[in-house]
């Protein structure tokens, strides 16, 4: 035995022998578990770096909207808010006489156009809401930046209400008081 | 002597029949240094004894074969390679032994184009293969590993290459003074031209004084010790010095010395006479003495009286007194691909590479190959935790934001829901605040408006109905007054309809009726259609 490994050829073959195997082991004990735990790292890192992103993404995000509204929180939602149907028009009433009053309006008549009516309409990304409709007719008196000012802050309030149609007319008394008929249509949860 | 842990490189055995020697060489950068025995073996000393005692037991160790089955031979062929130098070679073996060829182990080595020029010149060693399987079993009864098996010829050749000056065209023949007996090499620079054993070695000498005639005393005998003893004092020629409390003369060791003497001396000049015939007239410059030749004083001197030639002692130096041990010596310098008993001889060009190959180089291959294979991984990996770690440490510095980014954007994503929900209930209906602003901010004050109502279509006006069924068109009229300039409205109502158009909330201003109502203004009839673009 130690005769014939002392050939060269069975040597240099024990040396390519040893070689294979010492890097196929080394491979195996040493480089793989390296590489399989390089390739975690860089999942991980990808997964860190996706999250620091989207938190710097946010933070700057949340610093231009309280740049841009310096008087609101900025975790306070400004949604609006659809009321139970049974609350729609009184608390809608209620919510319009100190617009009116603010703006000098005068209200002559509120008639109900027809009655309430369930509408589907698509919301964000296309996903369906129910709403329930009511349209009330409201005949006003008022000057005109007044008016318009009234229809603007109706348009603004948090609940979903807007002026579906406005006509102004001049009836030839008391300028610049003007006589408005407008209509709201309200929108409440069904 | 210095101890087996610094004792870490080559190990040479002298395995002969009649002599025994185990030399230690510690190489440095261009010098060895003998580290053991420190002097001639000892009688009756086994090398498993010096291996004991030196605490060598398990280390490499390369040997000589000697013996007189042990023939070595200068031969010259004519050119041929291969198998057929080898069947060559073995056909001259055949008549160089005196036992079958097939109990032999032939080795060779290619020395080059022969002198004449016409053949080559190869050295060859035959060995008895018996001979060989018993000095492995000496060296591994030892305790030694077996790792090369030469001839003396080839180990001095070593010794002489391993030392730092050689002069390539000075023929020297060494005298290898042994204490059985002695070798004569002959060599051109490192080319090994002559090499024979020769009978007369230390104890020929000693053997001579045993029996000794001293005059005026008759015969007087003498044992092993004190004939050592008489050699060295007195040595050849006297070349130890007269002791004057000696009772023997000089003169009668010298007689007693001179057949040996005598024949050692022929030994030699027949070698030289020999290599000087065969290659054409190149004579030997000198000779070396190495081995025991302190052992012998004046043998020196001694030759060179009678052989008319240079004769000097190779004897230590300070740190290159590697020759002073004789070839044993050469032994842990051999050079790969050099006679070897222990390799096999069907070397092919595979095999000659890998002949080349040193272990250490391919360990250290090896090591650079493995380290360079995990090293980039380590690296790797090293780099994917530094930056993980690095974005870890950034993470932490903003997750105390985490949860009010959290909360604005589910505050943002609700108004987003709520401003689509809007937007779709809202459909075409413009923003009449901002219409109604906008159209303020239209008339200028050449105008005055009286009436802005939406236009119902009328159910017998098919067209009408279907234009106001479409998305975002709205129609509004528009009735107002406006002053006349010079008797004409043209001018103002002109403007206003202008004004009107680049609204974003109006377009396709109409003009349905203007009439003069009083002597400065003229009541006027528009109509034109709502448009979604300034929706906000």
């Amino acid at each position: 035995m130690t005769r014939s490994v002392r050939h060269p050829v069975v040597r240099l073959a024990l040396l390519v022998l040893v070689l294979v195997v010492s890097t196929g082991a080394v491979r195996a004990v040493y480089v793989g578990p390296r590489e399989r735990e390089a390739a975690e790292l860089k999942a991980r890192y990808g997964s860190l770096a996706a999250k620091v992103d989207d938190l710097q993404r946010g933070i700057g995000d949340l610093a231009a909207w309280s740049n841009a509204h310096p008087a609101e929180r900025a975790e306070a939602t400004r949604g609006r808010q659809a009321p139970p149907a049974r609350e729609l028009v009184p608390a809608f009433l209620k919510a319009l006489e100190p617009i009116a009053a603010r703006h000098g309006i005068v209200t002559e008549t509120i008639d109900p156009v027809g009655p309430p009516a369930e509408e589907t309409v698509p919301g964000l990304s296309g996903r369906p809401v129910r709403l329930l409709r009511q349209s009330l007719r409201f005949r006003l008196r008022g000057a005109y930046r007044d008016i318009a000012e009234y229809v603007r802050e109706v348009d603004g309030m948090s609940a979903f209400v807007m002026a579906r149609t406005v006509a102004l007319r001049y009836d030839g008394t008391g300028y610049p008081a003007l006589q408005a008929e407008v209509r709201f249509d309200l929108y409440g949860a069904p | 002597m210095t101890g087996a842990p610094t004792f870490t490189r080559r190990l040479g055995a002298l395995l002969g029949d009649t002599s025994r020697a185990l030399i230690g060489v510690e190489r440095g950068q261009g010098w060895a240094r003998v580290l053991a025995p420190g002097g001639p073996p000892r009688a009756g000393a086994s090398v498993r004894e010096v291996v004991e005692a030196l605490g060598l037991g398990g280390r490499s160790a390369a040997a000589m074969l000697e013996g007189s089955d042990v023939v070595v031979r200068r031969l010259t062929l004519p050119p041929m390679k291969g198998a057929d130098l080898k069947a060559a070679l073995a056909l001259e073996c055949r008549n160089l032994i005196g036992y079958p060829i097939e109990e032999a182990v032939i080795r060779h080595e290619v020395l080059g184009p022969s002198v004449q020029g016409t053949g080559i010149d190869v050295l060859v060693a035959v060995a008895p293969k018996r001979a060989i399987s018993e000095s492995i079993r000496a060296l591994e009864s030892a305790g030694l590993l077996p790792r090369r098996l030469t001839i003396r010829a080839v180990a001095l050749r070593s010794l002489l290459r391993s030392a730092r000056s050689l002069d390539m065209d000075e023929e020297v023949a060494y005298l290898d003074l042994g204490p059985r007996e002695s070798h004569i090499t002959i060599v051109r620079g490192d080319e090994i031209r002559f090499t024979r054993e020769c009978g007369v070695g230390v104890a020929s000498f000693i053997d001579a004084l045993r029996s000794i005639v001293v005059p005026g005393q008759g015969v007087r005998l003498l044992d092993a010790g004190e004939a050592e003893t008489l050699l060295l004092s007195h040595g050849v020629l006297g070349g130890g010095g007269e002791q004057p409390s000696s009772e023997i003369p000089a003169s009668a060791v010298l007689v007693m010395l001179r057949p040996s003497l005598e024949r050692l001396t022929r030994e030699l000049w027949n070698s030289v006479d020999y290599v000087h015939e065969q290659f054409h007239g190149q004579t030997v410059s000198k000779i070396a003495l190495l081995g025991e030749t302190a052992r012998v004083p004046g043998l020196a001197s001694y030759l060179a009286g009678v052989l008319k030639m240079p004769v000097e002692t190779v004897d230590s130096e300070p740190e290159g007194g590697t020759l002073a041990w004789g070839a044993v010596a050469g032994l842990s310098h051999l050079d790969p691909g050099a006679i070897d008993f222990l390799e096999p001889s069907n070397l092919g060009p595979l095999s000659r590479v890998a002949g080349a190959v040193q272990p250490r180089v391919a360990i250290a291959a090896t090591a650079l190959l493995l380290l360079s294979v995990s090293l980039p991984a380590e690296m790797s990996v090293q780099r994917e935790r530094a930056r993980v770690t690095d974005l870890e440490r950034k993470l932490a510095s903003v997750a105390p934001y985490a949860d009010r980014v959290v909360r604005f954007r589910e505050a943002r994503s609700e108004e987003a829901s709520s401003d689509a929900v809007m937007a779709s209930l809202r459909g075409p209906t413009p923003p009449w605040a901002e219409v109604l602003r906008d159209l303020s901010h239209r008339v200028g004050p050449g105008a005055r408006l009286t009436s802005v109502a939406l236009v119902e279509p009328k159910p017998e006006d098919a067209d009408a109905a279907a234009v106001a069924a479409a998305p975002g068109a709205v129609t509004i009229r528009i009735e107002g007054l406006v002053k006349r300039e010079r008797l004409r409205p043209e001018a103002p109502l002109g403007g206003l309809m202008a004004s009107l158009e680049s609204s974003p909330y109006v377009d396709q201003v109409a003009l349905v009726t203007c009439q003069a109502v009083a002597v400065a203004e003229s009541r006027f009839v528009l109509e034109a259609r709502l448009s979604g673009g300034g929706t906000p």
